[in-house]
């Protein structure tokens, strides 16, 4: 029988597959709860992210950049340099991810959140899709707070 | 000692070369649908009227299409796919054209060079933290 995590996934990938298809978007699903898909940043680089549903949406997916065979996750090379949600750090800088937490991962920024109340904290916003968050990585890809270049390795 | 290193390296390598294949089939992948989306606009462009504009946004509940008057402001596009695509009216949204934020939304499509057809994202309003 499928988790709540699973049903929840399956129906939020439908408009994220639509929109995939229709941007050319290499969305590959690996299973019932993770998947990754290939973004264009706007000088052209083409950057991966993998994600982790475990336990969605009690907890927001884990945004791993990653490479294209989606083998090797959160190397530097394959990680966007930038500002904002493209944090320093190497991962994306929102309550929406579940590495921004530090008592998860220990680049998050932030010991500030409780990862429990993603959905509540003012700093998600309206963010609380998965086709969501991918649209607003890939408008951070193309936006003035990238910094074009990967982050050195 | 020296063959077990010759292995690891020639590893290593078929590793490399793994990737760079899923690359070049992501690229080849891209490079078709290029083709295809190609094919697609010339036969749009063919049924849009002068002075209008087709618009396929990109939105958090999936695709919206339609065609709009030129001088149609951003603020009314908006107020429009967020009702059509059942999107919270309690968000704040943002219209992105590539690089461009069509900020302020009082401007018309128009006034930010859009002409015939486009590709716009809608997303809630956030900056990262």
């Amino acid at each position: 029988m499928a988790t709540v995590a699973e049903f929840t996934v399956a129906e939020e990938l439908v408009p994220l597959r639509e929109i995939a298809a229709s941007r050319g978007w290499d969305l590959k699903e690996l299973d019932t709860l993770h998947f990754h898909i290939a973004l264009p940043a706007k000088d052209g680089t083409i950057f991966y992210l993998f994600a982790d549903c475990g336990n969605y949406k009690v907890q927001p997916p884990a945004w791993h950049w990653c490479d294209a065979s989606g083998t090797h996750t959160d190397r530097a090379a394959d990680r966007p340099k930038g500002s904002g949600f493209l944090h320093s750090n190497g991962v994306i800088c929102a309550p929406w991810n579940r590495l921004a937490y530090k008592a998860v991962d220990s680049r998050g920024p932030h010991d500030n959140w409780t990862i429990g109340d993603w959905l509540q904290n003012s700093a998600t916003g309206g963010c609380t899709t998965l086709a969501h968050m991918v649209l607003r990585v890939f408008v951070e890809l193309n936006g003035p707070r990238f910094a074009s270049a990967r982050l050195a390795a | 000692m020296e063959n077990i290193d010759l292995i690891k390296q020639a590893e290593a390598h078929l590793q490399q070369a793994e990737a760079e294949l899923e690359s070049a089939e992501t690229a080849e992948r891209s490079a078709e649908h290029d083709v295809a989306v190609a094919l697609e606009e010339v036969k749009e462009l063919e049924e849009i009227k002068q002075h209008e504009i087709f618009l396929e946004i990109a939105t958090p509940n999936g695709l919206f299409r339609g065609i709009f008057a030129e001088n149609t402001k951003v603020s009314e596009v908006i107020a429009i796919v967020v009702d059509k695509k059942k999107l919270s009216d309690k968000d704040t949204f943002e219209l992105f054209h590539g690089e461009t934020e069509l900020q302020p939304t009082s401007r018309t499509l128009e006034s930010f060079g859009l002409k015939r057809k486009a590709k716009l994202e809608l997303v809630a309003t956030g900056s990262g933290v």
